[in-house]
């Protein structure tokens, strides 16, 4: 395959994209990690952070169940390359929260200036973290509304800074309007695109 | 206004890929332009032709050499699967600047 493009397609491309995603299972899938992750904050259970990865499994399957049967199929790129763009995103998003995760719970052993520092600013890194998390999966994956669930996410934690509330309850917020999104553009979808004899 | 040149560049119009021009195939090349390959029923969708006509604009484009047509197994279940060709590629470049140099001249 020729990969010379001499046109500039990138505004057909997006809107591909757009369609390509327009089933909400990312939002819902995405949805569902956070929400995860808001529980074991909640629960002040850092051991469960494992289960976290469980949805991003998911994805696929349910891709090729509910979505491909509809609308048919579109490769962006060669397969390999997309099954990598997937997994680097699923990979990164899981690395970073248990990144925060371990941060948050090891510091015991930093310098103490350090430790001030993280203890001073802690929710302030949770949001650098979370907004370039979303930014990534946003651009790896090409779907704008991840721009938006990233700042929303951002803003969610600093209003639990100055309101303030607890983090957890900012992430499941977050996750709801992920998970609430995801489902929304689901059954549209199924309306759109009802399932077809053969 | 119109120069004898612009006219002269007009007269390409004269040789402009029919195959392509048409609107339903320049939609396929293009959407195939951009992406790496797609099936029947996505194209077909969202043209938003009928099956028949989808089907005889892709036969056409694959007589052209503009675009493969291959019958794969994705999930274990057999699709059409398309994507364009060098060939088409070029063919829909060609057309572009074509049109460009066409539009240019009337102003």
């Amino acid at each position: 395959m020729n990969d010379t493009k001499l046109l500039k397609s990138k505004g057909l491309e997006q809107k591909l994209y757009l369609t390509y995603h327009q089933d909400g299972l990312l939002d819902l899938t995405i949805g569902i990690i956070i929400a995860l992750f808001g529980l074991v904050i909640l629960a002040d259970q850092p051991a469960f952070v494992g289960l976290i990865a469980i949805p991003g499994v998911l994805y696929i399957p349910f891709k090729q169940s509910i979505s491909r049967p509809r609308m048919g199929l579109i490769r962006f790129e060669s397969e390999q390359k997309q099954a990598l763009k997937l997994t680097l995103s699923m990979l990164l998003g899981v690395a970073v929260l248990i990144a925060l995760i371990v941060l948050f719970t090891l510091t015991g052993g930093m310098p103490e200036n350090i430790q001030a520092l993280i203890r001073d600013n802690m929710r302030l890194i949770f949001s650098g973290f979370l907004g370039v998390s979303l930014l990534a999966v946003a651009t790896l994956l090409n779907n704008r509304r991840f721009y938006l669930y990233a700042v929303v996410g951002v803003l969610l934690v600093w209003a639990s800074m100055l309101v303030p509330f607890h983090l957890g309850i900012a992430v499941m917020a977050l996750a709801a309007i992920l998970i609430l999104t995801g489902i929304a553009l689901l059954v549209q979808f199924i309306r759109d695109y009802p399932l077809e004899d053969e | 206004m119109t120069t004898k040149s612009d006219f002269d560049v007009l007269l390409i119009a004269g040789d402009i890929d029919k195959l392509v021009h048409e609107p339903a195939r320049l939609m396929l090349l293009s959407i195939l332009y951009t992406i790496d390959s797609a099936d029947f029923v996505f194209l077909q969708k969202q043209m938003g032709l009928t099956r028949g006509n989808f089907s005889t604009h892709m036969s056409k484009l694959e007589e052209a050499h503009y675009i493969n047509v291959k019958k794969e197994f994705v999930d274990r279940k057999p699709m059409t699967v398309l994507s364009i060709t060098d060939e088409g590629r070029a063919a829909l470049e060609k057309y572009r600047g074509q049109m460009k140099k066409i539009l240019a001249a009337l102003g």
